[in-house]
């Protein structure tokens, strides 16, 4: 495959190019496809990338492990809570620490409203690019009520940056889990009329079948995880195959497609949103079995001590001084974290050499080795079905450019 | 934890178009019918600006330097947030005073300029999580907008200023007022 696309001047015979981007309302964020068209069959898709590159992985040597936090904000911006969740964890096993068990719990619920926001935007906007806008605009309610939750939870509705290395930035306000119960029970019914609106539509069916499949083995071999993976067929979570945050305790199914075509990923998306709410309730209840208790570890080598006691005291002030000038006190070594992201695996690459920042950071986005099977979906398919086929795949800029 | 196989083919009557379509015009219509229904209050949109959202408490949005009751600023010039903001955008230079009245004549340290450059912060928090003497809140002001580059840096007494009222959310981890918000003590001599 060249990297480079083709230029009118190299372009012999009677083929068209036709940019799909860096703006495009189909290009969920900034990326290009550069389209060689006979008729309106596509020949070949030459994606490119970059446009939204923000050197997160260059900055984070720059910062200390804490200020990382921000930054992976931006990877996903659609569940930017997954992501500080995944990063957390990862700077976690580099320190041999355990997040205290009221905060995994608080982690396993936000992670997991993440995932149904995320799942909503990408099911939501697919269907839009396909020309189904009305399941759009009932699902976006129940995404705004997500939001909502984060924005009291967190502080920001989108840019959360709601945990720290080992466990939060700060406890649930008690008026989260009043609008909590209310999304529980109205979430279910928003899905249900997703599936009424297109589960069963012969023109879903048409625009959706058989565009974009995939057989196990290629996905495999692609390097495709998360809902596209298991669209194909394969059931395959790192929430069961290697749990972090407790999730092995979970009661919850893998729904797996059978083809892997755009049809069967929003079957699969979808049945991943009522899992997550199978798991919301299950971490409701096990959060009021935890009871209250700190959420972040109460090592002052390592997270904060609480601003009381940093007012008052002097040793915790010391404590408090240290840990932001000096910052952690990093053991050397390397670790490779890996997180089930609403796309995939995300994973986090971490070399420490023990000083204030990392040696270097190394982010795993999800979407760009199911991006970069674009072409091999696409050729000899419409520019139609390749908007159905960008739409499914959630590429999300920010993660792919990094 | 099982494997849940999803599949769906449609039946005949399904493929005819009329039976999907009529189902999906009974759901827009049902919801436009509700949404007639009810008054403009208490519609799920936000009719903004006519209408505007209440900020939940603990909202991240516009810095305020706090002041003491009488008047002088609770800063100390310790660089601390300085050093937490990963977006690098708050530059402190600070300065020794002496009063006879506030500090009987010995030297303190406090910010002789204290600059935010609001283009490039991040509203992520983590100067009020550093600072040790309860001086920077993030509060909730969202609405920051501006003609020209130079008016979103804010300088010391623009943070100062940033809000009328005096207390726009109370501290998450302690009631106002306690016993454990630092407040001015004069030396005794």
């Amino acid at each position: 495959m060249d990297s480079i696309a083709i230029t009118r001047q190299m372009l012999d015979g009677d083929r068209m190019i036709v940019n799909m981007g860096p703006s495009h309302p189909v290009t969920h964020g900034t990326l290009r496809i550069v389209l060689e068209l006979e008729g309106e069959l596509i020949m070949k898709a030459t994606p490119e990338m970059g446009y939204l590159h923000r050197g997160v992985e260059k900055l984070g040597e720059n910062l200390s492990y804490n200020q990382f936090i921000p930054l992976t904000d931006r990877l996903d911006y659609c569940s930017s809570i997954l992501n500080n969740v995944g990063y957390a964890v990862a700077v976690e096993k580099l320190l041999g620490i355990q997040d205290p068990p009221r905060s995994r719990v608080i982690r396993v619920m936000v992670s997991e409203l993440a995932r149904i926001a995320d799942h909503i935007v990408c099911l939501g906007i697919n269907a839009v690019d396909i020309g189904a806008f009305t399941a759009f605009l009932y699902l976006f309610k129940q995404r705004e009520t997500i939001y909502d939750l984060f924005e009291m939870a967190a502080g920001q509705r989108m840019h959360t940056s709601f945990t720290r290395v080992g466990g939060l930035m700060r406890d649930l306000p008690p008026e989260f889990l009043p609008l909590f119960d209310r999304f529980m029970e109205e979430c279910p019914a928003a899905i249900d009329e997703l599936e009424t609106l297109l589960t069963r539509n012969p023109i879903w069916h048409d625009r959706t079948k058989g565009v974009g499949a995939m057989s196990i083995e290629d996905a495999v071999n692609w390097g495709y995880t998360g809902p596209c993976l298991r669209a194909s067929g394969l059931a395959q979570d790192l929430r069961v195959a290697q749990p972090y945050l407790d999730y092995e305790t979970y009661d919850f199914d893998i729904p797996v497609g059978t083809t892997g075509d755009v049809f069967d990923r929003y079957l699969v998306r979808v049945e991943e949103m009522r899992q997550s709410l199978r798991i919301l309730a299950q971490a409701k209840r096990k959060l009021a079995e935890v009871g209250p208790g700190p959420v972040i570890v109460e090592d002052y080598k390592i997270a904060l001590p609480p601003k009381e006691k940093v007012y008052t005291r002097m040793e915790s002030l010391i404590h408090h001084f240290k840990l932001i000038m000096h910052g952690i006190e990093m053991p050397v070594g390397e670790v490779y974290s890996s997180t089930e992201a609403a796309n995939g695996e995300l994973g986090f690459y971490i070399v420490s050499d023990g000083g204030k920042n990392p040696y270097r950071i190394r982010v795993r986005p999800p979407c760009l080795p199911i991006f970069s099977s674009f072409d091999e979906k696409v050729r000899g398919r419409l520019i139609a079905d390749a908007v159905a086929e960008l739409g499914a795949m959630n590429v999300i800029a920010g993660e792919l450019d990094r | 934890m099982g494997v849940l196989v999803k599949k769906v083919e449609l039946t005949w009557w399904e493929r005819l178009y009329v039976v999907s379509v009529a189902i999906g015009m009974g759901v827009t219509f049902k919801h436009f019918i509700k949404q007639l229904l009810t008054p403009t209050s208490k519609r799920y949109t936000i009719q903004y600006p006519d209408m505007k959202k209440e900020m939940p408490k603990g909202y991240r949005g516009l810095h305020e330097l706090k002041r003491f009751e009488d008047g002088a600023i609770k800063c100390v010039a310790c660089f601390m947030c300085q050093e937490a903001c990963p977006a690098r955008c708050i530059s402190i230079e600070a300065e020794e005073f002496s009063e006879l009245n506030f500090t009987q004549g010995f030297e303190e340290k406090r910010p002789a300029t204290f600059k935010i450059d609001m283009l490039r912060c991040i509203f992520c928090g983590m100067c009020e999580e550093a600072c040790p003497k309860d001086a920077i809140w993030l509060r909730d002001n969202y609405e920051l907008a501006a003609y020209d580059r130079l008016s979103m840096n804010f300088g010391k007494w623009d943070l100062i200023n940033t809000y009328a009222e005096p207390d726009g959310k109370a501290r998450l981890t302690q009631a106002e007022e306690s016993p454990m918000t630092p407040s001015r003590r004069t030396v005794a001599l």
